[in-house]
């Protein structure tokens, strides 16, 4: 329905003068510092995707996804029998079995998440992409993670770009589709806030801010922009849409603002792993670390905390 | 400022942030001691205040309260005489090509609390009638979303209501019975000393008519009001009682210009809430309040006395008084022809001016109109240089956090003088009014000549609208009062015996009482800085708050 997105206003100052205040908001401390970071580790897709990944590092990801907090430091906060694990694990379709067959043979439900539809630029033909999704589901993979076409958008072409998203909705059959809208490269917050109209429409199950390759990732302006667009289509359709803010995010404080973002612009029936993601690999760690703080009062030395 | 010290009495209620303001600034040698006393006692200390003989001026801020300010006005204190902040409201228009998520936050943001400069009154939303149910359902949400509690602590984002008022509950049930929908956001658990929370409430369906329009409530009230387009959207703002401030949100850019320019208010957010400048030069203030002005008078006048000549008084004439309707009709019609001559650019006025020069050089300039100094030969001087001072009087930017500023001054309107002085009327008075795009109604005993006259004609020859300057001959003796029932947007006062009572100048905004020296001696030209404070007196400031493309 491009009547919709015809008329997307959005002022660019007020949302970074908005986002500069929720940077100034205070931290939490104690208990409730760790309990929203263990709530954030539940969110966490944890991600390599590199050149050089191969079966062995794939398989400590794994492991990690599977036991991402020290035991001794969640039976210190009595979370040890929660089945904390993280929210899903995310790699390149290549290595998308090795993952699968890794999890199952540890005896572990989390899934895996595939990045596809020509990761990360998008510029591979469509009959490439599609097949491309295809192949991900047949190997494994549980949730898709597709990039746009980043050219559709800027040039205005809605409905192509409705179209293509369907496509690859369509091809994803049973497994949950995350939309990629690589928000570094659209241009203008106007742009995102149509991209992610349009993702929605076309049946999107999460939309995710960038794909960590952009020069520019997630950045609260974008996710707030984001955000505001999904509570519409919520107040629109009564369908709920999840957010994924992934790149960029390095240490707990942010993981947390994220989650305080959330609270405050979609609700608190958000916060779930069903509709809230962060994509990560080096937030786990610090995560790790601050937990490690909040049990014993000193910092882990690097050998203590297993590696991701 | 310039080297004044200061007493400061205040209520026993509203005392400790000033007896700390005084604790501090004696600390570390701020400010020496005795610069700035505070004292915290009831309303009789006034009346000592002002019997004192070593007190020279006296001002009070805050809500306005009839004894006090009857006190403060009968003063025989010389110095200014004003009223504070009147208090007020910040009007928000919302055009429908807005970012109404972001308008929705800042409004929220506003209501929990109250900007410094503008407290108490909450907010008056006008949004235009395509956008208003996305309006209110985003509104319902953040408002829903506030959290009540300690003022202090950084997690909560509003605090109870400020001492000695009463909560808001009265004009919320009218509201209700008028039919109106009220949205509260729902209490949470609150710390000991609840009952002084009040939920953010909005009201929406009201009209202008209901009393929580009329009159600005103290609390986290926010009344919505549709409008049809940016046209209506002004008239109704220009027709709000006791607002501050206002903003206004849309993206189209010329529509958000021009309605920005046509607010009367004397602040003006574009996309933007609620930011203040650290300068302080854009404090604003409505067309009913002049804060910045309250807080310069307190200093020496930009200019020193010219020494006193002795000159020859004229007899005093008794005439008639100017009937009320005499007068109604000639500021009725100055403020007709303020639309046409205060809204021209500077250079038209500018233009009208020299043209008026011209056609006085033309004339025959008699030296009998020689006592106050107003010859011919003077007066064109004057037009000339006031011209010229149009021409040029444009207004400054200011950088300001988010953007920048455009401060600029904007006519009064309709401004009343009641000459006093047992001089014939000094025209030169009368041309910065002029020249700055007021409209001018005179009550003088008559005297001088047909200058008055000849000046008129000089100026309505060259393009001034017939009623922008009237001159009408009346009584020295409360000619002030007479004018000030009339209603005009400013009001001079020439002299103590034109001096006028409180009860007839508290509906005027802005009253002057003109020093004798500011037009320097006779035969003398008036001293700079007399010309700006002329200047300063007969506009108020006008700030148009540009949010993007700033550092």
């Amino acid at each position: 329905e491009l009547g919709w997105i015809s008329k997307v206003y959005v002022n660019r100052p007020a949302v970074v003068r908005h986002a500069e205040q929720i940077k100034k908001w205070k931290t939490l401390k104690g208990n409730w510092q760790a309990a929203w970071l263990l709530k954030a580790v539940t969110c966490i897709d944890l991600t390599t995707l590199s050149g050089d990944d191969t079966a062995s590092n794939v398989q400590r990801l794994c492991f990690k996804a599977k036991h991402p907090i020290r035991e001794d430091l969640l039976k210190a906060l009595d979370m040890h029998d929660k089945g904390i694990t993280v929210g899903a694990v995310c790699v390149y379709p290549a290595r998308v079995s090795d993952a699968v067959n890794t999890l199952k043979a540890a005896g572990c439900n989390i899934p895996v998440a595939s990045v596809a539809a020509g990761f990360p630029s998008g510029q591979t033909p469509l009959e490439t992409k599609l097949a491309e999704i295809r192949l991900a589901v047949e190997y494994g993979a549980r949730e898709i993670d597709i990039v746009i076409s980043r050219s559709l958008v800027l040039t205005g072409q809605w409905e192509g770009l409705y179209e293509e998203i369907r496509l690859c909705r369509a091809a994803c059959g049973e497994a949950h589709m995350k939309t990629i809208l690589a928000t570094g490269e659209l241009g203008s917050l106007a742009n995102v806030y149509k991209a992610s109209m349009i993702a929605m429409m076309a049946g999107s199950d999460f939309i995710k801010t960038s794909t960590g390759k952009e020069v520019e990732n997630a950045t609260f302006p974008v996710g707030i922009v984001m955000m505001r667009a999904i509570k519409e289509y919520y107040w629109q359709t009564g369908y709920k849409v999840g957010f994924k803010p992934a790149g960029g995010i390095r240490t707990a404080r942010e993981a947390i603002t994220w989650l305080m973002l959330v609270k405050e612009e979609l609700g608190v029936e958000w916060l779930t792993p069903e509709l809230f993601r962060l994509g990560a690999s080096s937030l786990l760690g610090d995560i790790e670390q601050q937990i490690f703080y909040h049990v014993t009062g000193t910092y882990a030395l690097q050998h203590e905390l297993a590696m991701a | 400022p310039t080297g004044n010290t200061a007493l400061v009495l205040s209520p026993p209620a509203a005392a400790p942030p000033l007896l700390l303001l005084g604790e501090l600034s004696g600390e570390g040698a701020a400010l020496p001691p005795g610069v700035l006393n505070v004292l915290a006692g009831p309303l009789g200390l006034c009346q000592a205040l002002r019997a004192h003989p070593e007190v020279t001026s006296v001002t009070f801020l805050g809500a306005p309260q009839e004894e006090l300010q009857a006190l403060v006005w009968g003063s025989p204190c010389q110095g200014p005489r004003l009223g504070g902040p009147r208090g007020g409201r910040v009007v928000v228009i919302v055009l429908d090509s807005a970012d109404l998520d972001s308008a929705a936050a800042a409004i929220a943001a506003t209501t929990a609390t109250p900007p410094a400069l503008f407290p108490g009154g909450g907010c008056v939303v006008l949004t235009q009638d395509t956008v208003i149910a996305a309006r209110e359902r985003r509104l319902r949400a953040r408002l829903g979303g506030l959290r009540l509690g300690d003022p202090t602590d950084p997690k909560t984002e509003v605090g109870p209501l400020p001492p000695g008022t009463l909560p808001p509950e009265e004009v919320v049930q009218e509201a209700r019975e008028e039919g109106a929908q009220v949205f509260q956001a729902p209490l949470p658990l609150l710390p000991e000393g609840g009952h002084r929370f009040y939920p953010p409430t909005l009201i929406s369906g009201v009209a202008p008519t209901s009393r929580c329009l009329r009159e600005p409530a103290p609390g986290p009230l926010l009344v919505l009001l549709p409008v049809r387009g940016p046209t209506e959207a002004v008239a109704v703002a220009s027709a709000l009682p006791q607002t501050a401030a206002a903003a206004v949100w849309a993206q189209d850019i010329t529509v958000a210009l021009d309605t920005a320019d046509r607010l009367p208010q004397g602040l003006v957010w574009l996309n933007a809430l609620d930011l203040l400048d650290p300068s302080g030069s854009c404090a604003g203030g409505a067309a009913d309040t002049d804060l910045d002005e309250a807080l310069r008078e307190f200093g020496c006048p930009p200019w020193e006395e010219p020494r006193k000549v002795d000159e020859p008084l004229s007899p005093l004439v008794t005439v008639d008084d100017p009937g009320d309707p005499e007068l109604a009709q000639a500021v009725a019609a100055a403020r007709g022809a303020t639309l046409r001559w205060g809204r021209l650019p500077g250079a038209s006025r500018a233009r009208v001016l020299r043209g008026a020069s011209a056609a006085l050089g033309g004339g025959h300039g008699t030296p009998k109109d020689g006592d106050n100094g107003d010859t011919d030969g003077s007066l064109q001087r004057a037009l000339l240089r006031w011209a010229a001072r149009v021409e040029r009087a444009g207004g400054a930017v200011q950088e300001v956090p988010g953007g920048r500023a455009l401060v600029t001054r904007r006519p009064l309107g309709v401004l009343g003088v009641a000459w006093g002085w047992r001089r014939p009327l000094a025209l030169r008075l009368l041309l910065p009014a002029l020249a700055l795009g007021n409209c001018v109604v005179v009550v003088a005993p008559p005297g001088g000549g047909g200058a008055a006259q000849r000046l008129r004609k000089a100026l309505v020859a060259a393009g001034l609208p017939g009623d922008a300057l009237t001159v009408l001959p009346g009584n020295s003796r409360g000619s002030g009062s007479q004018l000030a029932r009339q209603h005009p947007d400013g009001l001079w006062i020439c002299g103590g015996d034109a001096d006028c009572d409180w009860a007839s100048a508290v509906s005027v905004p802005r009253v002057w009482g003109v020093p004798e020296g500011v037009l320097g001696g006779p035969g003398q030209d008036p001293a700079p800085g007399a010309e700006r404070e002329l200047e300063l007196r007969c506009t108020r400031p006008h700030c148009l708050w540009l949010t993007g493309g700033g550092p």
